[in-house]
């Protein structure tokens, strides 16, 4: 084999993944290189999609967990960064959670639902969470539902949330039953195994590094007595201890087409839900 | 090895297209059942304009611009087989599937018990069409074949032409008439029905061996020494003196596993997970010997003796949780019969009928399972091990108008999440929306438990929905029960917990009339979207004067 001492080839840009020599397949990468060094630019735009190819869907390097495009700028760092937990506030918390999994999940990661009751699964796909991707435990109701939410599960929370964290890119979990503690050791393995937590509800033992809420919906479809739920207005807002400042958006959550979308913000005009009235 | 034993005889059943049929597809309609990109089952109708099994999903839609395009099931399609399967237990004890929409078993003593193979035949056929047309729903199947022959592949190829002519076939014993009645048979049915690789038939064509009698005319030292050990299974096949590949072993009987319950278990959760201990100690024991089971007998039995008992084959070989998987599509078929079952089960027995050799496991180098994939499927057993089998759920599709009963979890125990690319072609596609349900979005927290609420028109009465749809007022108040709180987690609850919402706009209603056929479960509900004046959207329902809150949108 060449040897590829003499020059150096040029590095082939490697998509924001940072330094991620410990992934597996690094090996096939320098060698293959040397080798083709003076071949033609098709064999090398053939090794370059090879290596689109083989690569691990999720490398263990990669930084940050990839978000919607009208969510990503809200964020530093332009996604979820790995290791950091993320509280989902207000009344519409199930929907910032599965919003913020959905993309990575598109993209071959596996998201952990620990401990939430009632998580609609019709609305998790709808938000583009790949359903053979997702595992809840503990999300099926049982005796402990009916008496609301003080009650223990049999399981262990912590052994069990720290299993997921080992296991899955994403968990979505709820801060009950974990002790400050537990809290700090769940922590260190977050960054440890570069996984994200998504705390659904309070904060409780949790540091949180970056807080997401939706807030002041309005629904537009629905009139008085016909219609249906189309869209909703919200003001997206992610600020907390990892944030330079608080950020907002204007977005549709969802839009009529079931997706994120940015909403034009012009002087209150459009914020207005549109009440169809019966004339007759 | 010429001189095996003289087949046995078989019976086949075969519907055609089973898997249109199982997804309950009306006659007239043009529809496809696709896997992937590629369609594997086509209506009548769709048929008749040219849509074709193996073409790409693309070229069939251009072909039927109607095309009612339906995604592959196998569980689907496997529970609703067990109406056929069931009504051929009146004959004998143990019916083999091979696939869903293929029934086979062995003829001699039921065909004795009939008077003969043609009286067999014809009752096995007016069996099926009976247990097909009584079924609830019915199914509406266009034709059924049913094939008599020493040997289950020329059975098999029996059952496929009773199905053209629409009466049952049966070739008399001895192997000239087997050999003679296969002869004429097109060669590509070595793939279809035998189980060889397409590749060997595709090069068996281009040598110019058109028919199963082209084949078995060359001398058999030939075949061997041209195309090894699979060429000479491939001969044999269309010689009609085989009907099973070489390697295929029937394991020592001891090998069979089995639980008994002391106390009768009525739930089929709790059944599946008893099922893969059984099957991973099965497998167990397998491994050691370097075998696995391509054919398994599941047998179940209640406490009043109801009996159900199956075999399952799959040409490659089952792991635990394809056997365990087998067992919840019997177990699923079997309970959803309407009186099949009266009390709980006592016995569950997996009995190994036939087994191959292993051999190594080669793993998906792209776009299959990634590391990723395989780090998390062992989380999965981990967090079963901590929390138990009834803690940790996955998706499934199920299918219905509710938000609720699109999906539903199962027990990750009793799903094959080994087998990625096929579990996300059945949740990947966003299902069809049934007749009826309320489009989309879907709600994001569904109650466990739906609570009763009260809806009060403006001047505080109790709103009240007639069987046609029609409110007596226009709802103006959603009031909740002070002190209850719902079953989501731990919600900065301030605004769900007061007891007032104004209700600012309303949709519907949605009438459901579900299972009318049935009176036991039938249900008969009004749904209604509400928005309240904190923006908050929920689904409620009303079923005999009780309103409940089903659904929030949260």
């Amino acid at each position: 084999m060449a040897s590829p001492a003499h020059n150096t080839p040029e590095r082939i840009p490697h998509d924001a993944a940072g330094p991620s020599g410990a992934s597996g397949l690094s090996g096939v990468r320098p060698a293959p290189l040397g080798a083709l060094n003076g071949a033609s630019s098709g064999a090398r735009a053939a090794v370059t999609l090879l290596r689109s190819r083989t690569r691990p869907l999720a490398l263990a390097g990669e930084r940050v967990l990839p978000l919607h495009p009208d969510l990503a700028h809200l964020f530093p760092g332009g996604g979820l960064r790995r290791g950091s937990v993320v509280g989902c506030r207000g009344s519409m918390s199930y929907s910032v959670a599965m919003a913020l999994s959905a993309t990575a999940s598109r993209n071959g990661a596996w998201t952990g639902v620990v401990g939430v009751r009632g998580l609609g699964l019709a609305a998790a796909a709808e938000w583009g969470v790949a359903l053979e991707r997702l595992v809840g435990v503990g999300v099926v109701g049982s005796a402990d539902s009916a008496t609301g939410t003080g009650a223990e599960p049999p399981w262990s929370v912590p052994q069990v949330l720290a299993a997921a964290i080992d296991g899955f890119d994403i968990v979505v979990a709820s801060s009950g039953g974990i002790r400050p503690g537990e809290a700090r050791r769940l922590t260190a393995r977050l960054l440890q195994r570069g996984a994200v937590l998504l705390l659904v509800g309070r904060n409780g033992a949790f540091e949180v590094d970056l807080v997401c809420s939706a807030q002041q919906p309005r629904w537009w479809g629905v009139g008085s007595g016909h219609g249906r739920l189309l869209r909703r207005a919200v003001e997206f807002e992610v600020s907390g201890r990892r944030a330079d400042r608080a950020r907002g958006a204007a977005l549709w959550f969802p839009s009529s087409d079931g997706e994120i979308a940015a909403r034009e913000h012009r002087s209150g005009e459009s914020v207005e839900p549109l009440h169809i009235t019966r004339t007759g | 090895m010429s001189g095996r034993n003289a087949l046995t005889r078989h019976v086949v059943l075969w519907c055609p297209q089973w898997p249109v049929v199982a997804a309950g597809i009306e006659p007239g309609t043009a529809a496809a059942v696709v896997d992937g990109q590629q369609v594997i089952a086509a209506s009548p109708s769709a048929r008749a304009v040219g849509v074709r099994v193996g073409m790409r999903r693309r070229d069939a839609q251009a072909r039927c611009s109607t095309l009612l395009v339906v995604n592959a099931d196998v569980s689907r399609d496997a529970r609703r087989f067990e109406v056929v399967a069931r009504a051929l237990t009146t004959l004998v004890p143990v019916v083999g599937v091979e696939e869903p929409g293929t029934a086979l078993f062995g003829a001699r003593g039921p065909s004795r018990w009939c008077g003969g193979d043609q009286a067999l035949a014809d009752r096995v056929r007016s069996l099926a069409l009976d247990a097909l047309s009584t079924a609830e729903p019915p199914f509406h199947v266009e034709r059924i074949g049913v094939g008599l022959a020493d040997g289950r592949f020329a059975a098999a190829v029996a059952a496929r032409r009773s199905a053209r002519s629409g009466a049952p076939v049966v070739v008399p014993p001895g192997l000239p008439t087997t050999a003679a009645s296969l002869a004429g048979i097109g060669i590509a049915a070595l793939g279809d029905v035998g189980g060889v690789d397409p590749a060997m038939i595709h090069l068996f064509q281009r040598l110019g061996l058109e028919s199963l009698g082209d084949l078995a005319g060359l001398s058999r030292r030939d075949v061997v020494a041209r195309f090894g050990p699979e060429g000479e299974f491939a001969h044999r096949l269309a010689s009609g003196d085989d009907d099973r590949h070489p390697s295929v072993r029937v394991p020592a009987p001891d090998l069979a596993v089995a639980e008994s319950f002391e106390s009768p278990v009525m739930q089929t959760a709790s059944l599946v997970f008893s099922a893969r201990r059984l099957a991973e100690s099965l497998s167990g024991a397998l491994g050691m010997r370097g075998a696995r089971c391509t054919q398994l007998v599941v047998e179940v039995e209640t406490e009043h003796g109801e009996r159900s008992e199956r075999s399952w084959s799959r040409s490659d070989g089952m792991g635990v949780a394809a056997m365990v998987e087998r067992v919840r599509w019997q177990l699923e078929g079997w309970v959803n019969q309407p009186g099949a079952v009266s009390s709980g089960v006592v016995l569950l027995r997996l009995v190994p009928a036939e087994t191959m050799p292993m051999e190594g496991r080669q793993l998906g180098f792209w776009g299959e399972a990634s590391d990723a994939d395989e780090r998390a499927v062992r989380a999965v057993a981990r967090l079963v091990g901590l929390a138990g089998s009834d803690a940790v759920h996955v998706p499934e599709r199920s299918g219905g108008r509710d938000p609720v009963e699109r999906y539903r979890w199962v027990s990750a125990a009793a799903v094959d999440l080994d087998d990625l690319p096929a579990r996300s072609r059945v949740l990947g596609d966003p299902p069809h929306p049934w007749s009826g349900s309320i489009g989309t979005p879907s709600p994001g927290w569904v109650a466990d438990e739906p609570e009763t609420v009260q809806v009060l028109d403006a001047s505080g009465n109790e709103v009240r929905v007639d069987g046609r749809g029609a409110l007596s007022a226009p709802p103006a108040r959603l009031q909740r029960a002070v002190g209850i709180r719902d079953g989501s987690t731990q919600h900065d609850t301030t605004q769900h917990d007061t007891a007032q919402h104004d209700i600012v706009g309303w949709a519907g209603p949605w009438p459901l009339d579900e299972r009318w056929w049935d009176p036991l479960r039938r249900r008969r509900r009004a749904r209604f979207q509400f928005v309240t004046a904190g923006g908050e959207a929920v689904l409620v329902s009303v079923e005999n004067g009780t309103w409940r809150l089903e659904a929030r949108y949260c």
